[in-house]
């Protein structure tokens, strides 16, 4: 991003926060939905222009869309889903939810599995659901050394206080090591004329020398800069290494 | 209201159609049990499914909405009064998945998604949940829509949901299965949310609630079960569903249908593999069981233990399904000596008295009724509308000729009680008035499939005994992990010349008795009554008592089957507390006790 956009969108976004309800596109503006990819996917409809779906389990925004009012629909699975495999005796009732309108971004996300799940097991799972990257890490932790710690995202929900919508999540860090603990609350912002994605996200716990990194911005790492905080943007990741608050914007 | 089944003058000429059927003779209950009338109180606001209900400790009643978007929803309580109907509805939180439990704890609300174990919290004080707060996820959930969680139950530490595999067409499981997807219940601690696989082996889960200070589970008929079931989950316990690859609690004995579709072959050998089931509940359509007698419900809903009135210290377990013959059930257990429990299920109330629809949730209110919460099924299967009912099943005083209980008493006798004495114009042989069958459900992945061996069998003898509520039943050569299927003729009268409610009885035997005899269960006293009042609240539970001129007291709390949890001695006019993390998970009663008089209630927790 040109550094007279970020500028501007700098001063658009330093109004302040809102103390009143915010306007959001529609009264379920935030929705815990099962995707004809995964369940576990959770949308927010920051406005109409600005539709996001997060990962749960990973914790990540992988998909923004144009979306108008309702950004989809909730349609019978097997309209959407190849009835041999996961519907053969045809949905229940309509509870599978497609998006609508024009994508920013939509990139795939990681299964999960539980923590008991035999590893073979996964390997037979995917000659059948082959669609989902393996080993997928949203976030990772490193050490001083550079090397991954292998933290483990842990989500623990969200707030809707204010229709301001926060995620919350931590990052659990081996051998006893603590929880780094991270929110996130996106916006939508007009400012430059673009349909701006904003995430204000807050990090506590990242001990010295560690650095907290989100692999995945969303998308082309093109359209994403930091307007706000100390994460530097590098090799398509964002890397955060002192607590604090840091806002990363997207823009198409 | 039907209130009993009774003769009419003349209708000594009809016994000779005693071959015909009737409801409850080989025909499904058509009207509700006389024991209880139900009473329609859905507010007119509250036009969705119910797929969990659960109490705050001012009366309010917590519901979750079985439809898009899922979310919870509390009722004023208005809705335990005079004037139910007018109880206002109100969205306390929206946006989750298939929330089919709900479990207050504390007054805070406890919500299991089909994906998450949830804390929803008011936390600026408004009404509305203002933060979703995640407890426990730590399941396999494919997009598959027939993965259910239901639940919740809660023993005090740890919560219980019960979880189905993913099913396509005639309930065959999805081969392979999303990996470490675990069919089976999974247990979350309150504390921290710890996570534990805790059994397996079920298929599509229709409840599971705590009674008798245990948990206690159902389970649909479908692949791999003929019948439905009821059956206490046990920690590492498998019961019947293999699948592909072998989740947790699997046993290699338990072949997954690629390898081996049918891999149960006697009583015997299925019961060393898979756990057997406390009760298995037939099924209401016998074709797809291979023949027999036909049975009662279609899909079950939770159980729940019974505290009063005449069927005091059994289940009441309700038609999940709108099936239009199908019946809320009710099912007599007994301890095995093995520690284990068995028993019978009976006819009970025709589906038909709750609105037309099927009821998922059946849940003490706090004021002592049963509330049964429909969800919006519109026809046998898994159609759902917003017309769905909300109904109140109070006592009416009235005991219905009934059979009560079948007990196993060794290796080749039961016993059978009824709820009144036996007519003394049937003597006390009424051998040539029994039918017996057995059969045993050989489980496999054929659809409902089959009940095998179903052999006829001779009733050595059945004689009343003085009381003549009770009938020692002797059937030679009983065999373990059968069901037996006892049908007595419709020439059985009461003393009073009543006809039975239900004439039938399926008996599941795993181990032969006599069982663990439970404490009886006293009758309750209405609220209102008695030198005592009570106050329920989050901190437990203030009991108020004033007898006169300083009389000694001794205050329990107990069990649904007398088991004493805490107590309480004081003398004359006090108040006392019962604290929260002192009473029983589930129901319980208050018993007082002064001098020669004792005065009993019940509450839930």
């Amino acid at each position: 991003m040109r550094k007279g956009m970020k500028a501007m969108l700098m001063v658009a976004l330093a109004g302040g926060a809102a103390t009143a309800q915010v306007a959001r596109p529609n009264a379920l503006w935030f929705n815990k939905v099962i995707t004809p990819e995964r369940s576990r996917q959770l949308y927010v409809g920051l406005n109409q222009n600005m539709w996001i779906l997060y990962d749960l389990p990973q914790c990540v925004i992988y998909q923004a869309w144009m979306g108008a009012a309702a950004g989809g629909s909730l349609v019978m699975a097997s309209v959407t889903v190849s009835p041999g495999y996961w519907f053969g005796g045809g949905p229940h009732f309509p509870h599978m939810y497609v998006t609508s309108g024009t994508n920013f971004f939509k990139d795939q996300v990681g299964e999960y599995f539980a923590t008991y799940t035999v590893p073979s097991q996964i390997t037979t799972y995917y000659t059948r659901w082959p669609a989902q990257p393996l080993n997928y890490h949203a976030w990772t932790v490193r050490n001083a050394s550079g090397l991954d710690v292998g933290a483990v995202i842990r989500f623990r929900g969200y707030t809707v206080p204010g229709n301001v919508f926060t995620l919350r999540f931590g990052l659990v860090l081996p051998g006893n090591g603590g929880e780094i603990t991270v929110t996130e609350s996106p916006e939508y912002s007009n400012a430059g004329g673009r349909n701006n994605l904003v995430r204000t996200l807050t990090f506590a716990g990242i001990p010295a020398g560690y650095q907290v990194r989100l692999e995945h911005l969303g998308g082309a790492a093109g359209n994403w800069v930091v307007t706000s905080g100390s994460a530097t943007l590098l090799t398509g990741a964002m890397v955060q290494t002192a607590n604090g608050q840091t806002i990363l914007t997207g823009s198409w | 209201m039907k209130q009993a089944k009774w003769v009419a003058p003349f209708a000594i000429s009809f016994v000779s159609f005693a071959a015909a059927q009737r409801p409850g003779d080989r025909q499904n209950e058509t009207a509700i049990n006389p024991a209880y009338s139900v009473q329609r109180i859905r507010p007119a606001a509250l036009s969705w499914p119910i797929g969990g209900m659960d109490w705050l400790s001012d009366g309010r009643m917590v519901v979750t909405s079985w439809r898009d978007p899922y979310g919870v929803f509390i009722l004023s309580n208005a809705i335990t009064g005079a004037n139910p109907t007018t109880a206002t509805v109100t969205e306390f939180a929206t946006g989750l998945v298939e929330a089919l439990g709900v479990k207050v704890v504390n007054d805070s609300i406890y919500v299991l998604e089909k994906d998450q174990l949830t804390l929803v919290l008011d936390n600026n004080g408004d009404g509305k949940a203002d933060e979703y707060r995640a407890i426990a996820y730590d399941w396999t959930k494919s997009v598959n829509e027939k993965e259910y969680a239901v639940g919740l139950a809660f023993d005090g530490t740890y919560f219980y949901g019960i979880y189905g595999d993913p099913t396509i067409g005639n309930g065959t499981s999805i081969d392979p299965e999303p990996a470490g997807r675990l069919n089976g219940v999974i247990r979350f601690r309150k504390s921290d949310g710890l996570t534990e696989p805790f059994s397996g082996g079920t298929r599509v889960p229709g409840g599971i609630d705590m009674a008798f200070g245990q948990v206690w589970a159902t389970e649909t008929q479908g692949g791999y079960r003929v019948s439905h079931a009821l059956f206490i989950p046990k920690t590492g316990r498998f019961y019947g569903r293999p699948v592909n690859p072998a989740p947790l609690f699997q046993p290699a004995a338990a072949s997954s249908p690629n390898v081996n579709p049918n891999p149960y072959t006697s009583a015997t050998q299925m019961a060393s593999i898979a756990t057997p089931f406390s009760v298995n509940i037939p099924f209401k359509n016998n074709s797809a069981a291979g023949g027999g007698p036909l049975g009662l419900m279609r899909m079950p809903g939770n159980p729940v233990a019974l505290a009063t009135g005449p069927y005091a210290g059994q289940m009441l377990i309700p038609e999940a399904d709108r099936e239009t013959n199908g019946e809320m059930t009710r099912v007599f257990v007994e301890m095995t000596p093995d520690g284990e429990y068995q028993g019978a299920a009976f006819h009970f109330t025709s589906n038909t008295a709750f609105e037309g629809t099927a009821v998922f949730n059946l849940k003490y209110g706090p004021d002592g009724n049963l509330y049964a919460g429909g969800n919006g099924s519109s026809a046998a299967g898994w159609g759902r509308v917003t017309n769905i009912g909300l109904d109140r099943m109070r006592l009416t005083g009235a005991t219905p000729f009934d059979i009560l209980a079948v007990r196993n008493t060794g290796a080749s006798t039961f016993e059978v009680q009824f709820t009144k004495p036996l007519a003394a114009t049937l003597g006390t042989d009424v051998t040539a008035d029994l039918v017996a069958t057995k059969w045993w459900d050989r489980i496999s992945d054929t659809y409902g499939c089959c009940r095998a061996n179903i052999t006829n069998l001779t009733v050595t003898s059945a004689i009343v005994q003085t009381d003549r509520s009770k009938v020692v039943v002797t059937i030679n050569g009983l065999t373990l992990h059968w069901i037996y299927y006892l049908r007595w003729l419709d020439v059985i009268r009461s003393d009073l010349n009543e006809v039975l409610w239900g004439t039938e009885a399926w008996y599941t035997l795993n181990a032969f008795g006599p069982a663990i005899a439970p404490v009886a269960v006293e009758n309750n006293s209405a609220p209102g009554s008695g030198p005592f009042a009570v106050t329920r609240s989050a901190a437990g539970l203030r009991v108020h008592v004033f007898f006169q001129n300083g009389a000694p007291y001794n205050a329990q709390i107990a069990d649904v089957r007398g088991k004493t949890i805490t107590s309480h001695a004081g003398r004359g006019s006090e108040e006392f507390l019962f604290p929260q993390n002192a009473l029983p998970m589930g129901v319980y009663v208050l018993k007082l006790k002064s001098g020669s008089r004792t005065y009993s209630r019940l509450g839930f927790r």
